[in-house]
């Protein structure tokens, strides 16, 4: 049976105006995937917990941050605090050997919209 | 203040897997201040809990709320307001707090969501140490402010073992010794002499060896 996850995808301000630009169309020429809802915030340092946790209570199948570089973050720190979120979550997941849709649900951590882009397709 | 942090979640979820209504009450005190159990840590309890109970396929209503403490009763008082909401709370509270549901509210389920771990104090961003036990028969006027009770592995009170080496514990090496600490910060004070009286023999029954503790205040009591 296919199963075509629902992804959400948070994405920081920086890191989504390559996204973003050109009106998504260079999102579309990196074939990135239909099934991944970006929102932008505006630092991933400012993403909580609870906003991620709420997005698998929402339904998504796998949750996916994706900021600036952690040594080259434009407010310093934000990927750092973003990663020890993700990290927090994640193991959360683990000690409830959550499983969803018999897909293991899954955390990246990736420094550009074009790495995740191929990251998602496999 | 008390220091808690989270208890496994595993651990949270076996403890209300058949309940139906579940209040997780965080406390607006200690604990929101070292970030185990205050409105952000419950609401994102709240959530796992939800998630851990639909993946073992059980239904169950999950909110959280607040009090501004779970250690006096006119806080305790206010879950009132909740009626009909639960059938059990979860606190996030420290001991103190799931203790005084458990005294005030003879019908309701109550569960500790945290692991208290001690008093203390954070000089550091995320980092917490223990700095005192609550002995009930403070010496730190003798000590130039350094607690030889909790802070000492061994509560010795007149100075170090002989496992102290170069400042450092015997237990574990990154532990300092408190005596040498005691030392140390006499001298710096000008105050060495005074370690040469010896400690007298210490009464633990102010500690926890001589029961539970009470504290009464006649100019505070109506
Ligand atoms: S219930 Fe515990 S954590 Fe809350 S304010 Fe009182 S002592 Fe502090
Ligand atoms: S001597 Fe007793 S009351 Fe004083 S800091 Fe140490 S444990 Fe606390």
């Amino acid at each position: 049976m296919s199963f075509t996850p629902d992804i959400r995808l948070f994405s920081c301000h920086y890191t989504s105006q390559q996204s973003c630009a050109d009106e998504g169309h260079e999102l579309q020429q990196l074939n990135f995937p239909e099934n991944v809802k970006m929102t932008r915030v505006v630092c991933t340092g400012k993403l909580e917990e609870i906003t991620l946790l709420k997005a698998f209570e929402d339904g998504a199948d796998g949750v996916y941050v994706v900021g600036c570089p952690a040594d080259g973050c434009h407010n310093v720190k934000g990927s750092q605090r973003a990663a020890k979120r993700v990290e927090a979550v994640r193991s959360a997941w683990v000690s409830l050997a959550w499983k969803r849709n018999g897909q293991k649900c899954f955390f990246f951590r990736a420094d550009c919209i074009r790495n995740s882009s191929v990251l998602l397709r496999k | 203040m008390i220091v808690a942090e989270r208890k496994p979640l595993a651990e949270i979820i076996e403890m209300v897997q058949d309940c139906k209504k579940i209040l997780v009450l965080a406390c607006r005190g200690c604990v929101t201040v070292c970030s185990a159990g205050g409105e952000r840590e419950a609401e994102i309890l709240a959530s796992l809990i939800r998630l851990g109970l639909k993946k073992a396929g059980k239904n169950a209503e999950v909110f959280d709320a607040s009090l501004v403490r779970q250690c006096d009763k006119e806080y305790i008082d206010g879950i009132d307001q909740f009626k009909g909401q639960y059938d059990a709370i979860v606190s996030t509270a420290c001991g103190v707090g799931v203790n005084f549901i458990a005294n005030l509210r003879p019908n309701d389920h109550v569960f500790p969501a945290l692991n208290t771990t001690f008093f203390g104090g954070s000089a550091e961003q995320g980092i917490w140490s223990e700095q005192c036990a609550g002995c009930g028969d403070c010496v730190l006027h003798f000590t130039g402010g350094l607690c030889p009770v909790v802070r000492c592995a061994k509560s010795l009170m007149n100075g170090p073992c002989g496992g102290s080496v170069s400042g450092r514990c015997e237990i574990d090496p990154e532990v300092d010794c408190i005596w040498q600490m005691i030392y140390d910060r006499m001298g710096r004070l000008q105050r060495q002499e005074e370690l040469t009286v010896s400690a007298p023999m210490r009464d633990w029954s102010t500690s926890r060896h001589g029961g539970p503790r009470k504290q009464v205040r006649e100019d505070l009591t109506v």
